[in-house]
This record gives structure tokens, sequence and C-alpha cells, in this order.
């Protein structure tokens, strides 16, 4: 018990002693916390955004006009027979025309006046994977009762190229943060080992144990994440709100922005700013011995 | 208790400070170390305290090699050393360099503070305990190391030079203390160029010279 006691009593005397390299690494720190919890932010609304636009995509098969309800219903059974379709939504002529009114209402009378529903009925086909949207359009366009199917395949393909970029930028932005923490943790370490190699050889002398000398070293570089963490709280919780914006130019017509887990967000990188001053203290006392 | 045999240091650049020593202290003893400056009495205080390590011979505590029953850091507890050159944390103060031993072991500060008192006091430290080390004399640096050496009320004492830069008054009232602690069951191995005989007690005394130990007296 007493032992911890005089532990945190020599951390607060080398923090007091090395008040201007914990600073720099707190400044250091809390740049690579901000980095890395914006990215995060920002790619996490891209990427949850970027789903529910996928999401949206389906394929939309138009039927002939003149086709009996026997052989589209036959299509359609058809149709959910092929491999990876997830959901197929069958939309009546009559219905279609009541879509088409309410979205446009001024055409309404020029509708009323035509002799017919001029409008084809439709099936929304939506698929599991929209790199096989390609096939399944070539497979439904070969049916008789098919007049046209539409596929915005360049759409699908662009959100999984923001996708996956998305995914390479915060895995590199994260190597990047985690190797600039560990570096920092690491020089600011032995720097302050070094300006106590003294201190450390007379400790030695008089019968301190590696735990006794290290543990205030690993202490100061926890302090300093958590100091640096603390503060990249609300600096993030500004980023958050602003990141909304953002996103929403970067997809137009994405509709609403996903919100993030703030909280899941921090607790993330308290357990990431905590492992790595670890593992660049730990590295840096090896080093010393 | 400790039994030099067939002791050799030989430094890297070739020097031997120490060849074919053969020495018995008892628990309990009180040895003066003589000699000229170079003779050898820090590298055998440095010996006995693990600090160096012997090319040749061995260095027994109870019967056996003293790594072989202790972990380092357990030994140097056992054994407070007052080093010549001082050796302190020259930025922290009497206070904080005085108490490390206590801090060391995870002992209560409130416990040992009359302990602390006493030895300030014994040691005429007792308004310089807040100052830096940086800031002492070299006769109060001397007496701080000392102090330090003290405050665990070790088994075994290893002074070197401990009243070089004392003046006459403050090197008695120390010496005073030595022998008291000396009286209570310390063993005290004593590197000095003057031996002080202040009672009847037997008295050990080793001469060195070139390494070697030219005279073995006890009286």
């Amino acid at each position: 018990m007493y032992r911890l006691v005089h532990i945190l009593r020599q951390f607060f005397l080398i923090l007091k002693e090395s008040k201007k390299a914990i600073s720099i690494s707190i400044i250091f720190l809390l740049i690579g916390l901000i980095t890395l919890g914006s990215s995060y932010i920002v790619g996490r609304k891209l990427f949850r955004t970027s789903l529910t636009l996928k999401d949206t995509i389906s394929i939309t098969v138009f039927f002939k006009l003149d086709n009996t309800e026997e052989e589209t219903n036959k299509c359609l059974d058809v149709i959910k027979e092929i491999d990876g379709i997830k959901n197929v939504t069958y939309i009546q002529k009559e219905q279609a025309k009541e879509d088409f009114e309410r979205l446009f209402p001024q055409y309404k009378d020029v509708i009323a006046a035509l002799p017919e529903n001029p409008l084809p009925s439709t099936a929304k086909v939506e698929i599991d994977d929209l790199s096989m949207g390609k096939k399944v359009v070539d497979i439904i366009a070969t049916f008789p009762v098919v007049d046209m199917v539409i596929f915005s395949e360049d759409l699908a393909k662009k959100i999984d190229k923001l996708i996956n970029l998305i995914w390479f930028l915060f895995i590199s932005i994260l190597l990047v943060v985690a190797l600039e923490f560990i570096f920092t943790v690491q020089s600011i370490t032995s720097l302050t080992v070094d300006l106590r190699k003294m201190d450390i050889k007379v400790m030695k002398l008089v019968g301190a144990d590696n735990v006794f000398i290290e543990i205030p070293f690993i202490l100061l570089s926890l302090f300093s994440a958590l100091v640096a963490w603390s503060i990249s709280i609300f600096a993030l919780q500004k980023i958050n709100s602003w990141s909304s914006g953002v996103v929403q130019s970067l997809l137009p017509f994405s509709g609403k922005i996903s919100d993030v887990n703030t909280v899941q967000i921090y607790s993330v990188l308290l357990v990431f700013s905590v492992a790595m001053s670890l593992i660049g203290s730990v590295i840096s006392l090896r080093q010393v011995k | 208790m400790i039994e030099i045999r067939e002791a050799v240091k030989t430094f890297e650049n070739g020097v031997t400070a120490l060849s074919k020593i053969n020495l018995h202290i008892e628990a309990g003893d009180f040895l003066y170390m003589t000699g000229e400056s170079g003779a050898g009495k820090t590298t055998l205080l440095k010996l006995i305290h693990c600090d160096e390590f012997l090319t040749e011979g061995e260095i027994l505590y109870n019967g056996a090699p003293i790594l072989a029953q202790f972990p380092l850091h357990i030994w140097r507890r056992k054994v407070g050393f007052a080093y010549q050159d001082c050796m302190l944390m020259e930025n922290r103060t009497v206070f904080e360099n005085i108490t490390l031993p206590i801090q060391i072991r995870g002992e209560n500060f409130s416990k040992m503070s009359s302990r602390v008192k006493t030895v300030l006091h014994a040691l005429q430290l007792q308004d310089k305990a807040n100052k830096r080390v940086n800031e002492l004399s070299g006769g109060e640096k001397q007496r701080v190391s000392m102090a330090r050496a003290l405050i665990g009320k070790p088994d075994i004492l290893l002074l070197d030079e401990p009243l070089g830069n004392l003046d006459k008054d403050t090197a008695a009232i120390v010496f005073k203390y030595i022998t008291a602690m000396n009286e209570e069951g310390t063993t005290i191995i004593m590197a000095t160029h003057y031996v002080v005989r202040v009672d009847s007690r037997p008295l050990k005394m080793i001469k060195l010279r070139h390494g070697r130990l030219v005279e073995k007296e006890y009286v």
C-alpha cells in the first residue's frame, strides 16, 4: 500500500520536473487523437450513409403493357428464383398510376384524359450483392414479358469504391496515428529517463527494483495520453456536429446522415491511447535496460 | 558473516585493483580499512555492495555467495553504503534523498518520521531537509549520503571516507552516531585515512597497499 503511495510520489516528482516535455508530448498525442477521432467520425458517417444509399439501389423491371396478369406473375416467380435475389416487390399498373399522380399532381388531368392507363406494371428487384446486378439484369432482360430493365450500375460501383476508399483511408490513418503515438511516447519516455539516468543509478544503488523505477515513467506516459484524450473529446464533439455537413456535401442525395455513437468512439479512443502509450513506454524502458 | 576468499578484481583497462584478498568479518564488527589513495579500499566496499563484481575468488555471506541468496536489490537494501562521491539525486531535496530507502521498501513515512528526524538531527541536517542537494556544500552532501545509508537501519554499513569532508566537531558527532549503531549490532566497514579510538572496545583494522592486504590488526 505505502509502496504504491511512494511510487505515485515518484511519478508526481518526475511530472513536476518534466513539465515541458510532457506538454509537448500531450500536444503531439492530441493531434494524433483528433486526426484519428475525426477521420473515424467522418468515415463512419460516410460509410453508414453509403450503405443506406446502397440499400436503396435496386433493379427496376418494366413489363410490357399487353401482358396478361398470369404471364406477369409467372415471370415474377421466375425472377424470385434467380440466385442472389433478396426481395421482389410488384407494382401493378393501377398502383403505378396512383404513385405517378401523387408525385406529379400537375399531370393528373393528362393521365385522366388518356383512353387507358399508359403506365406499365413494374417490379422492384433487390439483390444481395450489387456486383451481381449486371448478371441479374442480363437474365431478366431475356424474358419475353419484360419490356425494359433499369439498374444504376455506375452509382453502385461508385458507392462500392467510396466504401473501399473510406476503409483504406481509415486503416492508413489508424496505422499512422498508432505509430505516431508509440513514437511520441517512446521518445518522451526515453528523454525523461535519459535526464534521470543518474537518479536511476542512485535508486538502483539504494536497492530500488524495476517496478519502483519504471512504473512512474509508465504512469507519466499514461497521464499524457489521458490528458490528450480528455482534451480531444471537446474537439471531437465540435467535429462531430460539423462533420454531418461535410458528409452531406460529399453525398448530396443521401437524405438523412447517420449519427455516430460518440460514447463508443470516445471509449475506443481511450483504449487506443492507453494501449499505445503503454506499448511506447514499455518499448522505451526495455531499450533503457 | 562476510567472508572474502582469494578476491581478485581486474578492471577492463587491465588495472588490478585487488589481488588475493582474504578477509573474514563477523556480525557486529567495526572494521577499519586503511591505506593510501588507490589502495583498493573503495573497490573492496563496492565489491561487498555488489556494485562491482570479482574477477576471481568469491564473497560469501553467512557461508553462501550473496547473489545466490538474494536478488541484487534486496541485498542492497540490507547493506547501507555512504559513498565517498556521495551518489545523490542532485535535483531532489535532502528529504527526498534521505527517505529514498524508506520509499523503496514501501514503509510508512509517518512511522519513520521520528527516525528521519533523529538522523537529520544527528547529522546536523535538520535545517537542510527541504534544500536541493545541488545547493549544498561537499561536507553537507557527504552527511546526506551517510544519512541515507543509516536511515534504513541496515545490517551492514559501508562507509567510504565518511569523515573526510567534515570539520572536527561534526566528525565527532557523526562518529558517535556510527558507533552507537555498531553497539546496536550493525556491522560497520569503514574505509578511512584516520583510525579513531573512542573507547576500549576491540578494534579491527586492515591495511591495503596497491590492492594487497598488507596488515591485519585486531586491537
